[in-house]
């Protein structure tokens, strides 16, 4: 099949824009009359607070307002899974970045005043820091409820006794990292409220219908009367899913009847800011002497720090992941979703499965060692193919892609010409290592939560499309892709159809960008309304042909609700539909309807559109339900997922045993997306996604003491720079999907998990050495490396 | 805080002499808020750090970044002279400072990115007097000196120009993180570079956390005179050409790992007539670390600072064998 929009590099119409500076994100935005907004944050890690004075503060000559926790009017709580976060805390505080109160004022400078002259007393509390530890409920509650979050239990075969046939048990204990978004744009934004009591709030956000609700709900207010404007962003990596600061802008606007706005420097980003779970996890993993897996016993502890957010959702994908892209027929899996006083963790890129598949991909480098077998050897013969049953004990009924990525990495010249590249140094300190690695991330809020991704398409008088998707640009570039496939579909020029995102006014619920899930979910909305639009021109141009067409398409307007529950049962149906069509051979070509039985009269869409406004028939939305398994995993809401996109990486690693230096020569990125829609914008992933998991495979560390960031800020956080960046090679494969548009995924989070592991095994290449512990800063692998030398 | 832009060097000196005589003048690196009254300013790529993160508050601010008279590289015969006010970029893309001195090209071209590079000068980094500023090695190894300029208090009766002029030889400028013997009312004027020899070799190498934007974690410069050994000091055994050489003369200093830079005297003397075969260089060099006394901080431990002086100035020296200097 050929496609005239899909796949093709069509250039993001917020490039240039990006590129120049001139494009506005919400941080960017200022207006009249505006004032200036900021948070009190705690003074200590874990507190209860005594007494809050805020008179010496509202004594201060252009404050306009301070604002406490008695100020809040409705649930002072907040958080996507349970409301355990208060907007403005009240009676104690759980962590550095905790909110005390808001502050508005004339100028920045008077903000900065006003905040140190509120007066807060605090009784200090017992700090809960070390994830086991805290799990025992020692030495103090977080929460009243206990500091476990969540536990989930899976367990499927019989662990023991594989255990006792095995031919090889590799058992170890992995610690992952507090790694940070370090997305460009801080947290910020603006509220107003207008004369009729309409407040609207522009930050940056994955999901502004979600803010809109939860500010609804602290506000006490009507959720009509709030609009929350999220696109541009700049930046999000999952940082910017929960409420960051929505909540706070807008009870400021409301009280203050002005705009206000709040940008918060990166020093309080990094305190207040929602990280990636630091993981301890215990793997035990044996296999037979042929290198089949045999049993993997897992134990997770996640430290969600203060508050919950998404962190059992993490652990549970943690779960779902911790046995890697292969079948494991026994298992024995217990997560840990504890609270702690170390910041708060969120959802992240990879959202849990980075974690485990790091620790999962050291443990199978380790098993092929220790049976003499090749990496890629022992993964090709234990990797997922569809109709298999995952370790879980649900069966893979979608495309599965990891074969063919291993299958692709193997023929790399990275892979093939492996040994005689490490022979090749030039300095004595030198070593060479490859590694390789791989990775599933489900596609979707997986099975039991509500996921559906909602389109509008509106025709306008001049034959050109608006598509409206709620799920926001965070960044990655949905928005060119959302456009490629409503062009593809309506058969017209790109430039005839613009996209709207992120904004509740304009555009329709369609769920979070988040869970590599927004083009799978919207897209496929997408495609039924613009399926719907088709019939409707075609309809009328039938009509103007003098054909009668409009029975059947009638028919299925009305029916649309139903018939879009399941996607590809709408294909089918529409296929049926142009089946039955067939006799009046309506066709859309190049934004014109013309039939086949009278070519010459090719009707534009500019010269239908009028009549599709007169009937209003230009407006059609379109509905996609998430499909999902059949059957769930007890224990474990939201697993499993049902598409699978999957990831193979292989890296290329020089480490400099004096100094411990790792650098990074080359990454190939080998992912199955299924259908590629932007090749540009895929390989815009796949470099940011091996830069992630490089710094998270190398230096990024958000590091904590007794409840505290250390590393307060972008020089001490390493983040890597285009100096560090290692050539990448993006290879895709495409196992198409039947359930996603046109056969596509999701990319957004695989494309950054497989790289670390690649990376870690490449050390462990090149030294030796398994180093089971996140980030391998050039200190700790010396130790390591001089430890083996003793 | 009052911003002051004199245009001259002499209308610059006149207004710290003024500020000094009104008050004490303060150096940016004062820790204490009340004890920054006034600074001078270059690039400020420090300056508006510390200024955001509230470590300084100066009541007046005598910004000389307009003194194009202080912007200026000359060929004075056996000594290069730089204007303070010369960029670290502006350092890198010249042909005279690249010939003359490549130390300095290679250690300014490591600081921070291309936009600090371009905003930092030199003599920024020098009255700056970070123990991690990567000029500074470079030149303690060059033997630099600096020439400081202010205004004699002189009574009124007598011409209000007459300036003082000092040379300070760089390893005598640095008291201490941040402190220098920079007086009150004295500006850096120029800084003065003996020029490299034919036989004279060097580099810098610093250790960073990452490529670009990082701060020091060790820095090692060394220049040194590599001559060819006459043939009794050869052992006839080792065959290689790169054996037949061995260091005359060495200079080495070291940043980060002190309260300020420093010279590893006992290392110089030990590899001071040291053949240049890598395995006897390492033994020699293993323990240069044993010479500094670094701090323990979220970048790196002292164990690891120590260690690595030794390898930065093992990997310097051995591509110096390799490259059959």
């Amino acid at each position: 099949m050929t496609f005239q929009w899909i796949g093709q590099a069509v250039p993001r119409r917020d490039a240039l824009g990006k590129t120049t500076g001139e494009l506005k994100f919400m941080s960017d935005l200022s207006f009249p009359d505006m004032l200036w907004g900021g948070i009190l944050r705690s003074q200590h890690p874990h507190a209860e607070i005594k007494h809050i004075n805020c008179t010496a503060a509202l004594a201060i000559p252009g404050v306009v307002t301070v604002l406490t926790h008695k100020d809040v009017p409705g649930l002072n709580g907040y958080g996507i899974a349970v409301q355990d976060q208060p907007v403005l805390c009240g009676d104690k505080v759980r962590y550095m970045g905790d909110a005390v109160a808001v502050v508005a004022a004339e100028t920045k400078e008077i903000v900065e005043q006003a905040l140190g002259a509120i007066e807060v007393d605090y009784e200090p509390l017992p700090l809960v820091t070390d994830p086991i530890e805290a799990a025992a409920n020692r030495p103090a509650f977080v929460h009243t409820e206990g500091n476990v979050f969540r536990h989930t239990h899976v367990e499927n075969g019989d662990v023991d006794a594989a255990f006792a046939e095995a031919a090889v048990v590799i058992e170890n204990t992995y610690v992952t990292s507090r790694q940070m978004h370090g997305f460009l744009e801080t947290e910020g934004g603006v509220a107003n409220i207008d004369e009729e009591g309409n407040i609207t709030v522009w930050c940056g956000s994955h999901y502004p219908h979600r803010d809109q609700l939860q500010i609804a709900r602290s506000l006490a207010y009507p959720m009509e009367k709030i609009r929350v404007v999220s696109t541009a962003v700049g930046g999000g990596f999952g940082g910017k899913d929960e409420i960051t600061i929505q909540i706070h802008l807008a009870l400021l606007a409301l009280k203050t009847g002005r705009p206000v706005k709040i940008h918060l420097s990166r020093e309080e980003s990094i305190v207040a800011g929602w990280k990636r779970h630091p993981m301890i996890i215990k793997l035990k993993t044996a296999a037979a002497k042929d290198g089949t897996l045999l049993a993997n016993e897992v134990t997770i502890y996640s430290d969600t720090g203060a508050y919950a957010s998404l962190g059992g959702s993490v652990l549970n994908v943690a779960i779902e992941n911790s046995s890697g892209a292969y079948r494991v027929p026994n298992v024995r899996k217990n997560g840990y979703c504890v609270y702690t006083n170390n910041g708060v963790a969120g959802a992240m890129r990879g959202f849990g499965d980075n974690q485990v598949t790091f620790a999962m991909e050291s443990q199978m480098d380790l098993i092929a060692r220790e049976l003499g077998m090749e990496p890629l050897e022992i993964r090709l013969k234990n990797g997922l193919r569809r109709g298999d049953q995952a370790a879980l004990g649900h069966t893979m009924t979608q495309s599965v892609g990891t074969i063919k990525t291993l299958q692709a990495a193997g023929e790399t010249f990275a892979w093939q010409e492996r040994e005689q590249w490490k022979k090749d140094v030039s300095k004595p300190w030198i070593r060479r290592g490859v590694g390789i690695a791989t990775a599933l991330k489900g596609v979707g809020l997986g099975r039991g939560l509500p996921d559906m991704g909602r389109a509008v398409i509106t025709l306008d008088q001049e034959g050109c499309f608006t598509v409206a998707v709620g799920c926001p640009d965070v960044g990655q570039g949905n928005t060119i892709a959302f456009t490629q496939i409503a062009a593809e579909v309506l058969c017209c020029d790109i430039a005839q159809v613009r996209t709207i995102t992120g904004d509740t006014l304009l555009t329709p619920d369609s769920g979070t960008s988040t869970a590599s899930r927004s083009i799978y979910a919207a897209g496929n909305a997408i495609i039924v309304a613009a399926n719907l639009m088709l019939d409707a021109l075609k309809n009328e141009a039938g009509q103007r042909s003098g054909l009668d067409t409009n029975k059947c398409t009638h028919e299925h307007e009305e029916d649309f609700e139903h018939a879009h529950q399941e996607e590809h049962e709408h294909q089918k149906e529409h296929k049926h539909h142009e089946e039955h069509e067939n006799k009046h051979e309506m066709i859309c070509q190049n934004g014109t309807v013309y039939s086949k039985k009278n070519p010459e009269r090719a009707f534009t869409y500019r010269e239908l559109a009028p009549a599709l406004i007169e009937k209003q028939a230009n407006c059609i939305t379109g509905t996609f339900t998430m499909p999902i398994a059949d059957k769930g995993i007890e224990g474990a809401p939201g697993l499993p997922h049902l598409v699978y996109s999957a990831i193979t990486n292989v890296a290329m690693v020089e480490v400099n045993t004096m100094t411990g230096e790792t650098q990074v020569v080359k990454v190939v990125s080998i992912p199955d997306a299924g259908r590629i829609i932007n090749r540009q914008g895929l390989e815009g992933q796949s470099e940011g996604g091996v830069l992630m998991g490089m710094g998270y495979a190398l230096s990024e560390d958000v590091v904590m003491k007794e409840g505290k960031v250390l590393t307060t800020n972008l020089s001490t956080y390493i983040m890597h720079t285009s100096l560090d960046a290692p050539e990448t090679e993006t290879l895709p494969v495409e196992e198409l999907e039947e359930s996603g548009p046109f056969g596509a995924k999701g990319i957004g989070e695989a494309i950054s998990i497989a790289v670390t592991p690649a990376i870690t095994n490449a050390i462990m290449d090149a030294t030796g050495i398994a180093m089971i512990s996140l980030p391998i800063t050039p200190e700790k692998l010396l130790e390591a490396l001089e430890k083996t030398i003793k | 805080m009052d911003v002051i832009t004199p245009t001259s060097v002499t209308e610059a000196l006149q207004l710290l002499k003024e500020i000094v005589q009104k008050g004490t003048q303060t150096k940016i690196n004062s820790q204490s808020k009340e004890e920054s009254p006034s600074c001078v300013v270059a690039g400020a790529t420090d300056f508006l750090v510390k200024l955001k993160e509230k470590k300084i508050n100066p009541s007046k601010v005598l910004n000389i970044s307009r003194l194009d008279e202080l912007k200026f590289v000359r060929d004075e015969g056996e000594r290069l002279v730089l204007g303070p006010l010369i960029t670290h970029q502006e350092i890198t893309e010249s042909t005279l400072i690249r010939q003359y001195a490549p130390i300095l090209v290679e250690a300014c071209s490591q600081v921070g990115s291309v936009q600090i590079r371009n905003r930092g000068t030199l003599g920024g980094n020098l009255a700056t007097a970070s123990p991690a500023g990567d000029s500074i090695p470079a030149l303690y190894v060059l033997g630099a000196t600096l020439t400081l300029k202010s205004i004699k208090s002189v009574n009124s009766a007598f011409a209000h120009t007459a300036s003082i002029e000092r040379q300070i030889p760089i390893r005598e400028f640095f008291l201490g993180p941040g402190k220098t013997v920079l007086q009150p009312g004295e500006l850096i004027t120029s800084i003065n570079i003996p020029k490299m020899g034919p036989e004279e070799v060097g580099f810098y190498l610093k250790l960073g956390q990452r490529k670009a934007q990082a701060i020091s974690v060790v820095g090692v410069a060394v220049k040194a005179t590599i001559k060819a050994a006459t043939k009794s000091t050869m052992n006839s055994t080792i065959n290689s050409t790169i054996h037949g050489k061995y260091i005359e003369r060495i200079s080495i200093a070291c940043g980060s790992i002190a309260p300020t830079v420093i010279q590893l005297t006992q290392t110089e003397k030990k590899l001071t007539g040291a053949r240049l075969n890598p395995e006897e260089l390492w033994k020699l060099v293993a323990g240069a670390g044993e010479e500094t006394s670094p701090i323990y901080d979220i970048r790196a431990s002292q164990e690891y600072r120590k260690k690595m002086v030794g390898a930065l100035l093992y990997q310097g020296l051995y591509d110096l064998c390799k490259c059959g200097a």
